[in-house]
């Protein structure tokens, strides 16, 4: 009975996603779905993904539009979230801004997986000198408070939207160069890549064909919880004034406006909130769903 | 044991010295032009010359990089742009704010978290996945729940609609703070013999604390919960159990004990977050310690107060983890030292 060095590593993908047929899409994602907290939280995602595209279906207001006369009106069937105090409806502000606030996460965690994987990839296979000086380097941005030097940098770079991605981005990285890393040094001991290598597998070949598909798992569950978190830092740092500034409505400049409001005008305090909390939720229950169901055996 | 805690003073006093390297990178080599931001941004031509010179700013970097530790070294974080003070001032002045706020915060955390953690770690094994899933409910909720939203919700519920409690700040505008013994103003107070002030601090404490402990409960709980599960599926649990010992017996005296490094780390980490000041939570709450002073800093590009919040809170954080990692042999005989 002859075996193939392929099918030996699709079988190591199977097992980690804990599973022991083939690791077909449609299965995982019925799995994934029967838990009623992950179901949850991608209807959430998906709800608040659409309406941020369909805004102009949704609301005629301009969010941009100012109309002094309808200032700090409270919500009501013309204005869903009330008014803010230029008078602009803050439903369709928040509609809007959704399309800054949820492509946000994605693009920092887009940037630290790869950036982050690339470095422990690198690390984990040639090993040595270079493995450790790479370790040591992301020990220390681990050792660190993110949103501390978040803030820094995105002092560094002066406020805006892009510098808040740069700066989470940076702070980020260092955790998937870790997990990768340590994916990498234990897949690359297994047996269908030394085969690989007896077969005169070059290693670029190894790395990228055996190495690093069966080292993915946790990265990606990994990176899906970081979405939600990544979305309450940028939030958080545009909430402080160092990101999207006004009168960008992103969700956290929205809510930043509203504290000064905060007794009087309720709905400008609450309902930015609101939908920062339901997509920062969606994206947590989403994330935890998955650890669970790929990573059973996983810690974290 | 000598040699474990050489080895981590070792390790430690390299992160800081890591930690200011990328600070002062952060700082000096970022910015377009650092002189510019070290001055300010309202400096004329002679001005932005002679900062240039004073800063040393005209060497090359790795020289100044060098002078930054030396001044390090000897406790000068340079002076605040915003203040006109030397940074070791003010953030004297302000760290007393922000471990008052952050122990009272810590304290809520371990009181509830653990016996909530303990709790549904156990509830779980006669009620099934139900039980499960409703357990893990409000512990994400806690973790996704944006802490400043928390906070201004907070404020216009509980401060604004119901007026029970105060808006922000330490003490109410009138009241005159106690005088200085620990700089935390419910302590002081007591020690004036002045048991109304302290209550005034103690009311101005809690929603702030409140806030502040929220994401952090819901976190000390899973982490807890997920060790006791783990413990309780041991086969020593079983032997205990079937030896006829008591249930409390068994959880305590077996159970428990053995969740206290998990326990114990997280608790670390935790500590080393509320220590270094919560930016958003004090600023929701105007709560004049170094997260807000760190956020006025950030703001106005004042580097020299950057540079000081950003050094103090990983000494902080370095300190705090290695308070924990010397603790690990106390609570884990196994763990080699």
């Amino acid at each position: 009975m002859t075996i193939s060095i392929d099918e030996l590593s699709l079988r190591e993908r199977a097992d980690d996603a804990g599973m022991r047929q083939r690791a077909g899409g449609a299965a995982l994602a019925g799995r994934l779905l029967r838990n009623p907290l992950t179901a949850a939280g991608l209807a959430v995602i998906v709800v608040l993904v659409a309406c941020s595209i369909a805004a102009p279906l949704l609301t005629s207001y301009d969010p941009q539009v100012v109309d002094v006369s309808s200032r700090f009106l409270a919500p009501s069937s013309q204005h869903l979230f009330g008014t803010d105090e230029l008078g602009r409806d803050l439903f369709s502000r928040i509609l809007y801004g959704g399309r800054l606030s949820l492509p946000a996460p994605f693009e920092v965690v887009a940037i630290a997986l790869l950036f982050g994987s690339t470095v422990g990839a690198a690390a984990g296979y040639v090993g040595g000198a270079v493995d450790e000086t790479l370790m040591r380097l992301t020990d220390l941005f681990l050792a660190f408070p993110g949103i501390v030097l978040a803030l820094a940098i995105a002092a560094a770079l002066g406020p805006g939207l892009p510098t808040v991605v740069a700066a989470v981005a940076v702070v980020s990285w260092p955790w998937y160069a870790r997990l990768m890393r340590s994916q990498v040094v234990s897949v690359r001991t297994r047996e269908y890549v030394e085969a690989g290598r007896a077969l005169g597998g070059g290693n670029l070949h190894l790395l990228l064909r055996h190495v690093l598909p069966n080292s993915l798992t946790p990265v990606l569950t990994q990176a899906t919880m970081d979405i939600g978190y990544t979305l309450l830092t940028i939030a958080g740092l545009s909430f402080l004034g160092l990101g999207a500034q006004p009168p960008t409505p992103e969700w956290g400049a929205i809510l930043s406006v509203g504290r000064s409001y905060v007794t009087d005008q309720w709905w400008y305090s609450t309902f930015p909130g609101l939908a920062i909390f339901l997509a920062v939720t969606g994206f947590v229950f989403l994330g935890d769903g998955i650890r669970e169901t790929l990573d059973p055996r996983g810690q974290r | 044991m000598g040699g474990f805690i050489v080895r981590r003073l070792t390790f430690a006093v390299l992160i800081v010295l890591g930690i200011s390297l990328v600070t002062f990178v952060v700082a000096h080599a970022v910015p377009a032009d650092p002189v510019r931001a070290l001055a300010g941004s309202h400096a004329t031509p002679s001005e932005v010359a002679a900062a240039r010179r004073a800063y040393g700013l005209d060497k090359p970097l790795p020289l100044q990089y060098l002078s930054f530790l030396w001044s390090l070294a000897h406790g000068d974080l340079g002076v605040s742009l915003l203040s006109k003070r030397p940074v070791l001032d003010d953030l004297t002045q302000y760290l007393p704010a922000t471990i008052e706020l952050g122990v009272s915060a810590l304290i809520l955390t371990i009181i509830i978290g653990v016996p909530l953690g303990v709790l549904s770690a156990l509830g779980t094994g006669r009620a099934g996945r139900v039980a499960s899933y409703v357990a893990r409910v409000p512990t994400l909720l806690g973790v996704a729940m944006p802490p400043f939203w928390l906070g201004l919700l907070a404020q216009a519920i509980v401060a604004g609609h119901f007026a029970a409690l105060p808006l922000s700040g330490r003490l109410d505008v009138w009241n005159i703070p106690p005088p200085t013994v620990t700089g935390l103003y419910v302590v002081d107070s007591l020690l004036d013999g002045n048991p109304s002030l302290a209550l005034a601090a103690l009311l101005h404490l809690i929603l702030p604390a409140v806030t502040l402990s929220f994401g952090t409960i819901a976190l000390l709980t899973r982490m807890i919960r997920a060790s006791m599960l783990d413990v309780l599926s041991q086969d020593y649990i079983r032997t205990a159990r079937s030896k006829g010992l008591r249930g409390r017996v068994v959880l305590f005296r077996h159970a428990f004990r053995n969740t206290l490094v998990t326990s114990v780390t997280v608790v670390g980490l935790l500590t080393g977050y509320l220590l270094s000041g919560d930016f958003l939570v004090e600023t929701v709450f105007s709560w004049p310690g170094i997260g807000n002073y760190g956020v006025n800093a950030a703001v106005n590009s004042d580097f020299p107060a950057i540079i000081g919040v950003t050094m103090l809170v990983a000494a902080v954080y370095v300190i705090v983890n290695l308070l924990v990692d010397l603790a690990y042999p106390l609570l884990d005989p196994r763990v080699a030292v």
